[in-house]
């Protein structure tokens, strides 16, 4: 049997969401399969890990006190000699080799390609996007302009960090004006709609940026997209994507009065409910098809590997599709979208699976060492200085 | 919708148009406390309600604030908005920010109405000298054990008699001690704006002996009392928004 480790919780605000989405779908389906020792491999909200098979059932986050109970458990530590080794540590120390990584942590540290780092460090196989689609999705304003250079349409923007807001704060109003309004503004790494604003007038804009800066370093300013259709469309796969349903969620805009509110709080929850959204969305279509080719493109040229989900704002009047965000975690993989397009929960998990061996085998072919005589030129002292 | 005061992002609501009516809330409460009064006032009016740092949704001040410091958080509020307030309304620890403000000619306004007002110290009672004994000792208190354990036990033995809101205070307790223990009678005194007290008749936290002493000491106060306790603006917002209409209009 396969090891996996499934990663979930870490320090970001979206930890609670995470230890749903590892549970449903991830670790009952990869349970499911009778295919895999599954090893859940929690980080808690300080940074303490934990990994204990108890964990795989999510009635342990619902116990009263669960996590004074975890507080009292011994911690696990990662080895990343050439592969991933959890290690219980003690007199009685345990260890268990990995051969997979299925990361489900959202946010911060998860979603933003840490993780990834670190499981590239250690060398073993990882569901899901690699470090760079990652990083790069985590930045609203990056991601638009690396579309951007790819003739991928995205709605015009201003973007600048707090640095450059408080020395050129005439220049970026200049430009800001220049945008068609009513405008957004919005932080550029947070999500959850936390400090994203629609502003009509200067004073507004002013106060809106102010607010976003208050909880980021770099803020973007875009122009509105009026009639506004959402779509979201889940993708997976590696160099062939694959799209799920295109699905219109109910729960985005229409809970939120963008014309007179300043979005301060979280959203409740990170999985769209089916119950709330149609899939696929009762669009023309022409709008579908092209959300089809934008997103996979969108796909392509983040170089999202595994799964994704790519974010729309359609006009529906003009009929114009932009691309508005990427998430490489889709809350719970959007297991809900994909059952519609008959994949299920343990086919998704498995698929997952495959693309992540596929793209690390891949990357063990590619030729990372090369032979080098830089050291022997280097004019340094052949024994080690002092002891001779 | 939020705002940045004096580096704290702060919630606040901002809505219709006319003459601007301030609301501000008491302990442990939000804005939306005052959401039944909101909907009854009639459109002719802008209602700007928020939450006061520390509660609701508006961040927590990282040190311990006196009630100073909420007027003048306050102050910078109205400023940032760029707002005249003709009318300020303020419920318990929100009325006590306002006679404050007021009486430090901080706010301007045409009238003011104070609901359930905190602000008139009892001298006296074991509440009184429980929280006198507890601001005293301070940060004292909680640094040596023995007296830290001591005054856990207080607390419990006090918590029943006394009301929660001191032990609910959780980070902001040292807060709480610094603004209850001033008595605002003095100021009350200096208060030349119209103001109309508003009071449950059976209000256990500011009773009505606090409005009829406030209303003797506020130059040109009046009062009017309704069946009902502390909470009177959720009880009976309709009676409490006509008696506000009559009063501004
Ligand atoms: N340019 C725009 N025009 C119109 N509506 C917009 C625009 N940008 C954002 N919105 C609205 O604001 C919502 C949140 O924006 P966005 O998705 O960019 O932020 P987020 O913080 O990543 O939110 P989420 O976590 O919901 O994806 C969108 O779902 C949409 O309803």
């Amino acid at each position: 049997m396969k090891t996996v480790a499934v990663f979930f919780g870490g320090r970001s605000s979206e930890h609670d969401v995470s230890i749903i989405t590892a549970h449903t779908p991830i670790i009952e389906s990869l349970l499911a399969t009778g295919e895999y020792d599954v090893w859940p491999v929690y980080i808690a909200k300080d940074g303490s890990w934990y990994a204990d098979k108890a964990m795989n059932n999510i009635a342990y986050f619902k116990q009263d006190g669960w996590e004074t109970k975890i507080a009292a458990q011994k911690k696990v530590q990662i080895l990343f000699d050439n592969g991933l080794t959890l290690v219980w540590p003690g007199l009685m120390q345990k260890t268990v080799r990995m051969d997979i990584a299925f990361p489900a942590m959202h946010g911060t540290y998860g979603e933003d390609g840490s993780l990834m780092g670190l499981l590239r460090m250690a060398n073993v196989p990882f569901v899901g996007c690699d470090i760079f689609a990652s990083a790069v999705a985590m930045d609203k304003a990056l991601t638009k302009q690396v579309l951007a250079a790819e003739g991928v349409p995205i709605v015009p923007f201003v973007w600048f960090t707090k640095h450059d807001w408080e020395q050129n704060t005439d220049e970026l109003k200049e430009k800001i004006v220049r945008l068609r309004w009513p405008l957004f503004v919005k932080p550029v790494h947070l999500g959850s709609s936390i400090a994203i604003a629609k502003v009509k007038d200067e004073p507004q804009l002013e106060n809106a940026i102010e607010v976003a800066l208050h909880y980021d370093d770099k803020v973007l300013v875009e122009e509105s997209v009026e009639n506004l259709i959402e779509v979201t469309l889940p993708i997976m796969g590696n160099d062939e994507p694959r799209p799920a349903g295109i699905e219109r969620p109910f729960n985005k805009a229409e809970f939120y009065d963008f014309n007179d509110k300043y979005l301060s709080g979280n959203k409740t929850g990170g999985g769209v409910n089916s119950q709330y959204s149609e899939i696929p969305a009762q669009i023309d279509a022409e709008l579908a098809k092209q959300v089809e080719d934008f997103g996979t493109r969108t796909y392509r040229v983040l170089g999202c590997t595994g799964i994704a989900r790519v974010d729309f704002l359609i006009e529906s009047e003009r009929k114009q599709v932009y691309v508005n965000e990427v998430n490489t975690l889709p809350g719970s993989l959007y297991a809900h979208n994909w059952k519609t397009v008959g994949i299920s929960s343990v086919e998704l998990v498995q698929k997952l699976v495959a693309f992540a061996e596929e793209r690390f085998a891949a990357h063990q072919n590619l030729t990372y060492t090369f032979d080098s005589d830089i050291l022997k030129k280097a004019g340094i002292p052949k024994s080690p200085g002092g002891t001779a | 919708m939020q705002v940045i005061i004096q580096n704290l992002a702060t919630e606040y609501l901002d809505e219709g148009s006319g003459t601007a009516v301030l609301f501000l809330h008491g302990w442990m409460d939000s804005l939306h406390t005052f959401d039944a009064l909101a909907a009854l006032l009639p459109p002719t009016h802008r209602i700007i309600r928020l939450d006061l740092p520390g509660f609701g949704k508006t961040e927590r001040p990282k040190e311990a604030w006196g009630l100073d410091e909420y007027v003048r958080f306050v102050d910078n509020f109205i400023k940032k908005l760029g707002v005249e307030v003709d009318t300020f309304v303020g419920h318990s620890f929100g009325g006590r920010v306002i006679l404050k403000g007021a009486a430090e000619n901080i706010f301007h306004a045409d009238k003011l109405v104070l609901i359930g007002s905190a602000g008139i110290a009892k001298r006296n009672t074991p509440r009184h000298l429980f929280f006198n004994i507890i601001a005293k000792l301070g940060k004292v208190a909680t640094a040596i054990p023995p007296l830290s354990f001591w005054k856990e036990k207080i607390r419990r033995r006090f918590y029943t008699r006394i009301g929660s809101d001191y032990a609910d205070a959780g980070a902001l307790q040292e807060t709480f001690l610094k603004t209850i223990s001033e008595d605002l009678s003095e100021s009350a005194q200096k208060i030349d704006t119209p103001t109309l007290l508003i009071w449950g008749k059976n209000d256990t936290a500011t009773p009505l002996s606090d409005g009829e002493r406030l209303a003797r000491l506020i130059p040109r106060a009046q009062l009017e009392a309704l069946d009902g306790g502390h909470f009177i603006h959720r009880e009976r917002p309709e009676e409490v928004v006509a008696f506000i209409r009559n009063f501004i209009c």
